[in-house]
């Protein structure tokens, strides 16, 4: 059986931090090697590694992944909460918005039945609140926080629900790392434990998973990300989780720039009251030339990875959204199924999220493989896996705009549902890493995948 | 009728404030907040509906919390929990 991919996706006393540090001197620990991807999931333990002495040295050599690993930014409504399953099953929250959102049984429509990680980026009522709940209802092995406490009653029960579920109580600062099986978390932000604005000492945390990565920075705002940059610590990442839900007050033109992401992906409440995301914000994304998703239209959206390339769900609605800049006001959500499963080798077959509506229609689609890196010049094969008969189009898109190049016609895919497109990458097309956009219609259906490929120098 | 509230955090120019004991989410304007308030600070607020008739910051209550969740803090910082 198909997987259904809920898709659709004051300062108070600085006191010293509980010691995590190695002794000063020793040398940073390396990086889990491959072995450990063999482990099963349940004797995985996340491990936090602090090196506290010495700057983490940047992990920009991709390890060769296996597997696959999602992110799924939940649809919490106003506030953030994010899952992540790692390729060996390990589980992940980041955040888990207000209580009563969704966030528990979301997990549990996806199987959930424990979490190795757990970790709030701030202790903002839309990021903590629906953490107690998840902590009485299913075993979570470790809990990670920033030090930075705060007096509201919902803080309170969170300390109270980590006590009750004996869940190891760590925190974590700038240039520490945390381990969960073989997914390396960098930890960029906070610098220190405490501060005045609770947005600003989010933690902020970076994931490598092959050529693919990810910026994941709660609710920092811009004077956060300058001091990130300014730390000189790698920012790139080609998923970007919006700061602050998409406000204004976050995603600084140097930070957009720094980070050069293909997509971004904000989570905000349909209607809010704080109007997130801004139009300026959005625009900024536009004009780079970035895919934005966001929860209050899409719903949850889900990015799963190899390691290789990725692909982009949604629960609502497919593709990006429009570009705010654009004359036409957003279009109303168009009736289409939600997604059809993916394949994954270590997610178990569960049923679906009960915030996720049953799909009407039978089409999916999956990128199988995608040529990269490709030079300028050569030719470039993409392939997928579709419903027999569906139509399926395919988008390039290079720094000049969408690739014109013969071979990527519309196709209908064959009876066995293969489908593929072959062209030749220019040779004076500019080097980088480029979206490719496939889509397949089927009955008044449509689904769309998203990957990138690398146009080598 | 004099309500407890406690400041969760500012988004522009709105606090989002938490009430009483059930911590119902209110959105009041920034400006209508006693000068000088910040984000965990305890207020006493008085509410007519949704609306806020009156603020001021309740520094006793505050400080009551923050020592509650600092000692909290420091046993889940201590491992205390995982004993026994």
């Amino acid at each position: 059986m198909k997987r259904l991919l809920l898709l659709t996706l004051a300062t108070l006393l600085g006191l010293a931090t509980i010691s995590l540090a190695q002794t000063p001197g020793d040398e940073p620990p390396p990086i889990e090697t491959a072995t450990a991807v063999d482990q099963p999931a349940e004797h995985q333990s996340p491990e936090l590694i602090a090196t506290p002495e010495t700057p983490a040295p940047p992990s920009e050599v991709p390890a060769a992944p296996k597997g696959q690993l999602e992110v799924h930014i939940i649809d919490v409504g106003q506030g953030d909460s994010i899952f992540i399953r790692g390729p060996e099953g390990q589980t992940m929250l980041i955040d888990g918005g207000s209580e009563g959102t969704g966030a528990l049984q979301y997990l549990q429509g996806q199987g959930v039945d424990h979490l190795d990680l757990m970790l709030a980026t701030h202790p903002h009522e839309d990021h903590i609140g629906g953490l107690p709940a998840i902590l009485s209802a299913m075993p979570v092995a470790r809990v990670v926080m920033n030090g930075q406490p705060t007096t509201t009653r919902i803080y309170e029960r969170l300390l109270d629900a980590i006590a009750t579920a004996k869940a190891e109580y760590q925190e974590v600062k700038r240039g520490d790392r945390i381990q969960l099986g073989s997914l390396t978390f960098d930890v960029l932000h906070p610098a220190v434990p405490t501060g005045p604005n609770l947005n600003n000492q989010s933690i902020v945390l970076r994931l490598i998973w092959g050529q693919v990565s990810f910026m994941l920075p709660g609710d920092a705002e811009r004077e956060t990300e300058g001091d990130i940059l300014a730390s000189g610590q790698p920012v790139a990442a080609t998923i970007l989780k919006l700061g602050h839900h998409g406000s204004r007050t976050a995603t600084s033109s140097a930070w957009l720039k720094a980070i050069s992401p293909t997509v971004a992906i904000y989570s905000a409440g349909a209607g809010n009251s704080y109007g997130h995301p801004h139009p300026e914000t959005l625009a900024a994304l536009s004009t780079a030339g970035v895919q934005v998703y966001g929860t209050d239209v899409s719903g949850t959206v889900v990015v799963t990875s190899d390691g290789a390339g990725y692909s982009v769900a949604t629960a609502k609605r497919n593709g990006p959204r429009a570009p705010p800049a654009a004359p036409q006001p957003v279009p109303p959500a168009p009736a289409v199924a939600p997604l059809p499963p993916a394949p994954s080798a270590v997610a178990p077959a569960v049923p679906a999220p009960t915030a996720a509506p049953a799909p009407s229609a039978d089409l999916a689609l999956q990128i199988v493989s995608v040529s990269s890196p490709v030079r300028p010049g050569a030719r470039a094969t993409l392939t997928a896996q579709t419903t027999p008969g569906a139509q399926c189009s395919i988008a390039v898109q290079y720094k000049s705009g969408p690739s014109s190049a013969s071979g990527l016609e519309p196709k209908t895919a064959d009876a066995s549902g293969n489908i593929s497109w072959s062209w030749t990458v220019g040779s004076t097309t500019t080097p980088g890493t480029w979206p490719i956009t496939a889509t397949a219609r089927l009955g008044g259906n449509s689904l769309t995948r998203e990957t990138s490929f690398v146009v080598a120098k | 009728m004099k309500q407890q509230a406690v400041i969760d955090r500012f988004e522009d120019g709105w606090a989002v404030l938490l009430i009483g004991e059930e911590e119902r989410r209110l959105n009041v304007p920034r400006k209508n907040l006693p000068r000088g308030a910040q984000e965990g600070h305890w207020l006493q607020v008085e509410l007519e509906g949704d609306q806020l008739l009156s603020a001021s910051i309740d520094r006793e209550a505050t400080e009551q919390a923050r020592q509650r969740v600092m000692e909290k803090l420091e046993r889940l910082r201590r491992g205390e929990h995982l004993q026994g």
